[in-house]
């Protein structure tokens, strides 16, 4: 076939320089990743250190809450336990290798080292991020199109002001307002616990609605922008209808912002997961988190919040590589 | 720039249905004081329905936080045992709790509470980025360079687990979670407040001011200001609702004032160990919030949409 | 006037009518527009913007906004009229297929994420029915040499930025051939490109309408597009009608006078320099000209380098070589002109001469000063006598204030005078641009293009300064308000003494108004002499494209033979 061949070469003449190009963005991403992770790190250090309590202080509290000299003596030597009585720097350094090494410390609440205790906790938050994910992804889109796509004034402006209000809408409402009406009034589905897929779908439906909203803010946004602008115009002038034009080339052009916002929203997933399981009381990051904070227990939290930007910078760094693919514009760097 | 594209003669020739609410306000059908008041001469704009609504919830609520007293029918703390989980009716529109306290009075004595902490953390969000917001957008070069990144930083850690790690540190309370809101709060804000300063920086008539001599604090006052405000204070109207959001998220995890004192988000949770047999401990509170963020919303879009 | 047979006409307009609402206001946008096109014919519809051009284009393209009614008319195309379509499926059909349309910025026109291929494939899809897909990559390469692109294969399969705006637009020929239309409607075909690209793509067009026998309904503001590539003009004012007839005929003895200063404010080949109007009371010091030989040189520029580093968050750091080895030296007292296309660094040389940029290496000298890398308190002197005029004046001035408060703007920066001074001194230079001191409490938004660059010229003479820096200042403006700013700018420099440094990619402008030119071409200077030589005696083939760019002469009286 002559064809495919000059298509071969024509890309091929492309594609060769594509090929440094592409390299040099990857490694670019990458460091970037890496340096949004070790930043993130520095900047929970630097917020805990600056607070006026310390994380032996908080310990101690939590088991006597006096203020005696026998429980500054017992500060002293916790601190000196825990290396806080060293020059910040010094602190700062031994942490962060540790760090490195995947030790984040041990967890004040239960003495088990932090990473155990996420990697624990991590499948739960997984299946339901996930599951949130990917049911927001398609409900937001969804929402996008029908609003471009239907023409009655009504319904359009109906649609169009979903985004919003599903933004406003509070998780923890939301969530006890399914389980009030699908588990308690239609008795459907079970109200907490984990476990089985019906276990799932309604915790996932309440993280889904927020990430929703903000995808399909966006993409309808960027639907009628696109739907507007000239090449949009000079499609109709080519006779294509309306539907083709939404759907085969306003849709192509607005996934773009689409995508950049569905990396974004990964922590967005993660800060909806601690409201979400303490709802259906699944176990879980988010749970881990709430217990966490009620405990004070200073390490998990920053493990978990470090670990937060590890996953940030992970789904990021997914969207920088497949962005080339869906934007042409961005291949060569 | 060819000169057709500034002339309104070619629009974009689709006939898109408009997708901004009723500019024009009123349509058929309109209330008659709102004809009256569009009579007297107040602008039209003001004057749709759902703004007007919007306006009035957010009055409301803010009378019900400044004079609770006046407004809550019952004692909020004041337990009547034998009207026990009480269904709405008229003397409890929100019914009562466990140990029989009118539902109503207690929402009406969180609105101080939480109203005050999502304020604050409004107020510590919005001083903190317009300190280093402006500076940063109008000076370019490495300061911006260096704020740029750390919006970048703290974007990758969502606002509520920074506050949840700062609540950790500092403690339990209204006032504690609202500072750790608005510090969570901070880096979205910059980041707007940023772009907004760097737009109208780069443009022409900016140029020509600092070519022109004027000295920058100047210019800053006389050009940028003027044009930026508008969108900070959208931007505040729309960070209040997120406010409120995650004061009550934090509320309702149970970080918030201590138990009889009580809070939007904690009645809601309070009500959760009754979900199924008294449906409105939950769903009252939570609707009243959901309306009080919506209109909070509403302003915002609003003051974003007239400038 | 009216075709005596109706025989071999394609397009039969007649009436035609529409407004548009706003705001419960009908805003009458074309009445009684009549005009018709024969098989083979190219028919210029003219004027300016606001004149209703497009509104008749997207009229026959069923391509109204929402809110403009159709009042009267018919509009027979074939057996049927286009006036009287209701259906968009009905429209689809025609659209592309036997009406095309050319759009006015090839840059934007197309799908920035579909291969270029795809949308030709697309046109071939709807309107010839094809789906098999090697038949359809065959059928839009052929097309695509027909529309006079070399490397065809390679066009078909690269995405729209990888190709040039020349590419680009007889990309959009190959799709408008793509549907084998009877009639193509072309909006501003070209307004979009370079001239030497414009001049490609129009010799392409008409080498097919030719061939083919197709009939165009060309859509444009450009006097010498009209002038040279149709055989019939209508020229639109106000939405209606003013004159109209054969092209050759109309150029040579317009019958209506608007048609008649449309033509003399286009700036053409043969045109010469403007001089200043002469004035009764002419208490200035009165400047000879042609400049006198032993003036001393204002400004001299000096291995001028400057590039730009962009930062993208996914494209990484790029940086773009704007200016490169660029001298030059502008007398006192006359105009420096500098051409360039868009891209050739014209913009931002002007930028570092007004010293609102620095350059990365090189020298500014300003009265035998270095200022390039002079101190602060030195650069505020220099801004003191160097005033900027900014491309587009819907973007300069600062819409919050009113012109006593712009216009005054230099004089408050500098500390200059006292308030009431400074309002004496801006209403006066109102005065001297042609506004009166009504204008002083309007804001921007009550202005038209033209007022609001002449407060823009009036903030940049407030403060008497030696050297204007001009940035295409005419560009963003109507050609017959266009000649007026030109006089205005001659005008002032007549009286106060200036010097000019006159950006644009309009040679034709340049001539109007430059004493010498400079010709920048991606970046470099690649040719510089006084304006009469360059005209007469180009020594880089670029100056000459340039030239062979500007229309030729289509002037009333002119006797003069026409160069093609």
């Amino acid at each position: 076939m002559p064809d495919t061949k000059t298509r071969a070469r024509a890309r091929g003449r492309l594609g060769s320089r594509r090929v440094s190009g592409q390299a040099r963005y990857i490694i670019r991403r990458v460091y970037y990743a890496v340096f949004v992770v070790w930043a993130a790190y520095t900047i929970t250090w630097l917020l805990l250190f600056l607070m006026p309590s310390n994380a032996a202080e908080v310990m101690l509290r939590n088991v006597s809450g006096g203020d005696s000299a026998a429980d500054r003596a017992a500060v002293a030597a916790l601190e000196h336990r825990y290396g806080l009585d060293r020059p910040p720097h010094e602190q700062y350094l031994t942490l962060l290798f540790r760090a490195v090494k995947g030790d984040f410390g041990i967890s004040t609440a239960t003495g088990r080292p932090v990473i155990e205790v996420i990697g624990q906790a991590l499948p739960g938050t997984i299946q339901l991020g996930l599951a949130g994910l990917v049911l927001g992804t398609f409900l937001g889109l969804g929402i996008a199109l029908a609003a471009n796509a239907v023409r009655a004034p009504f319904l359009r402006n109906l649609l169009f002001s979903l985004p919003p209000l599903f933004s406003s809408l509070p998780a923890f409402f939301v969530g006890l307002l399914l389980v009030q009406f699908f588990a308690f009034g239609l008795k459907l589905l079970p109200a907490a616990g984990a476990g089985t897929a019906a276990h799932l779908v309604l915790p996932a439906i309440t993280i889904a609605i927020p990430v929703s909203a903000g995808i399909a803010q966006v993409t309808a946004k960027s639907l009628v922008a696109n739907l507007r602008s000239p090449y949009a115009d000079y499609l109709r002038a080519k006779g294509v209808p309306h539907r083709r034009i939404l759907l085969t080339h306003a849709f192509r052009n607005a996934i773009i912002p689409a995508t950049t916002l569905l990396g974004m929203s990964i922590g967005g997933i993660l800060a909806g997961a601690v409201v979400v399981e303490t709802v259906f009381s699944r176990q879980g990051l988010g749970r881990l988190m709430q217990t966490s904070v009620t405990l004070q227990d200073i390490p998990v939290v920053q493990g978990v919040v470090v670990f937060s930007a590890v996953l940030y910078a992970a789904a990021n760094l997914l969207v920088d590589l497949v962005y080339p693919k869906i934007d042409p514009r961005i291949s060569i760097g | 720039m060819s000169e057709e594209t500034i002339v309104d003669e070619a629009p974009s020739a689709y006939p898109t249905p408009d997708v901004k609410p009723d500019r024009t306000g009123a349509r058929a059908g309109t209330t008659s004081w709102l004809r009256r008041a569009r009579a007297r001469g107040v602008p039209a704009q003001l004057l749709q329905p759902s703004l007007v609504l919007a306006v009035l919830v957010l009055v409301v609520v803010v009378l019900w936080a400044l004079f609770p007293g006046t407004f809550a029918p019952h004692d909020p703390y004041a337990r009547e045992l034998t009207d026990k989980l009480a269904a709405p009716s008229p003397d409890h529109p929100f019914g009562t709790d466990n140990l029989g306290r009118d539902y109503l009075s207690r929402f009406i004595y969180g609105s101080r509470t939480t109203l005050v902490a999502a304020l604050l953390a409004l107020a510590i969000g919005f001083t903190v980025s317009v300190l280093i917001g402006l500076p940063a957008g109008y000076l370019g070069g490495v300061i911006d360079e260096i704020v740029g990144r750390l919006i970048d930083i703290f974007l990758a850690v969502p606002g509520l687990l920074i506050s949840l790690m700062l609540v950790t540190s500092i403690g339990f309370g209204t006032v504690n979670i609202a500072v750790a809101v608005g510090a969570g709060s901070i880096a979205t804000f910059t980041r707007v407040l940023r772009a907004e300063v760097l737009r109208v920086r780069r443009s022409d008539f900016v140029t020509s001011a600092v070519h022109c001599g004027v000295r920058w604090p100047t210019v800053l006052r006389r050009h940028i200001l003027p044009h930026a405000i508008g969108p900070m204070i959208a931007l505040a109207a729309l960070e209040f609702g997120t406010a409120l959001l995650s004061i009550s998220a934090l509320s309702f995890l149970g970080f918030g004032a201590p138990p009889p004192t009580p809070e939007w988000g904690s009645l809601v949770s309070d009500g959760r160990a009754y979900l199924a047999y008294a449906w409105w401990l939950t769903t009252l509170p939570g609707l009243a919030i959901v309306l009080v963020v919506v209109s909070a919303n509403r302003v915002g879009t609003f003051v974003e949409r007239i400038r | 006037m009216v075709a005596e047979s109706s025989a071999g006409l394609v397009l039969d307009v007649e009436d035609l009518g529409v407004c548009y609402l706003r705001a419960r206001e009908r805003i009458e946008a074309v009445r009684g527009v009549s005009f018709q096109v024969r098989r083979g014919e190219r028919l210029a519809v003219i004027g300016e913007s606001g004149a209703g051009k497009s509104t008749i284009a997207n009229a026959l393209l069923g391509l109204l906004p929402g809110n403009a009614v159709i009042d009267s008319g018919v509009a027979r195309f074939g057996d049927r009229d286009l006036l009287a379509i209701r259906s968009e499926r009905e429209w689809n059909r025609i659209r592309g297929g036997a009406i095309a349309f050319i759009p006015q910025d090839p840059n934007i026109a197309l799908d920035p994420v579909k291969r270029v291929g795809q949308q030709i494939d697309e046109t071939l899809r709807l309107h010839r029915r094809l789906r098999d897909r090697r038949e359809l990559r065959r059928r839009s390469v052929e097309l695509l040499g027909q529309a006079g692109l070399p490397e065809a294969e390679r066009v078909y399969d690269a995405f729209p930025h990888q190709l040039s705006g020349g590419q680009r637009q007889r990309v959009l020929i190959a799709i408008a051939l793509g549907g084998e239309p009877e009639l193509i409607i072309a909006d501003e075909p070209t307004s979009g490109l370079d001239v030497t690209v414009q001049k490609l793509v129009l010799d392409a067009l008409d080498d097919l309408v030719r061939s083919r026998g197709l009939s165009v309904l060309l859509i444009t503001h450009d006097l010498a597009v009209a002038a040279q590539r149709t055989d019939s003009v209508v020229v639109l004012r106000d939405g209606r009608v003013v004159d109209r007839g054969d092209t050759v005929e109309v150029v040579a003895s317009p019958r209506h006078s608007y048609t008649r200063r449309l033509f003399e404010a286009a700036p053409s080949r043969s045109a010469r320099r403007l001089t200043a109007t002469p004035r009764p009371a002419a208490g200035h010091a009165e400047r000879d000209r042609p400049q006198r030989p032993d003036a001393a040189h204002l400004v001299t520029v000096t291995g001028l380098h400057k590039s730009y580093v962009t930062r993208g968050m996914r494209s990484g750091k790029t940086v773009k070589r704007a200016v490169r080895e660029v001298s030059f030296a502008i007398t006192e007292g006359t105009t420096y002109g500098l051409v360039g296309e868009s891209g050739s660094g014209k913009s931002t040389v002007a930028r570092i001469v007004a010293g609102i940029d620095r350059p990365d290496c090189g020298t500014i000298a300003y009265r035998g000063r270095d200022v390039a890398h002079a101190g602060r308190a030195e650069r505020r002197r220099l801004h003191r006598a160097v005033q900027y005029v900014f491309q587009n004046p819907y973007s300069s001035l600062d819409p919050r204030l009113d012109v006593a408060e712009i216009v005054a703007e230099p004089l408050h920066g500098f500390k200059i005078g006292a308030r009431g001074e400074r309002l004496d001194r801006a209403a006066e230079a109102l005065v001297a641009v042609g506004l009166d001191t009504s204008f002083l409490r309007r804001k921007p938004v009550e202005l038209s293009g033209g007022q609001r660059q002449r407060v823009a010229i009036a903030r940049a003479i407030a403060l008497r300064p030696e050297l204007i820096v001009l940035d295409e200042p005419t560009s963003a403006l109507d050609v017959s308000v266009q000649a007026q700013v030109l006089r205005l700018l001659v005008d002032l420099q007549h009286e106060f003494g200036l010097t000019y440094l006159f950006i644009s990619h309009d040679l034709g402008v340049i001539r109007l108004v430059s004493d010498r030119v400079g010709v920048l071409h991606n970046g470099a200077l690649v040719e510089e002499a006084p304006v009469e030589q360059i005209f007469t005696g180009p020594r880089q083939d670029y100056t000459r494209r340039l030239i062979d760019a500007i229309p030729a002469a289509p002037r009333t009286e002119s006797s003069e033979p026409s160069a093609r």
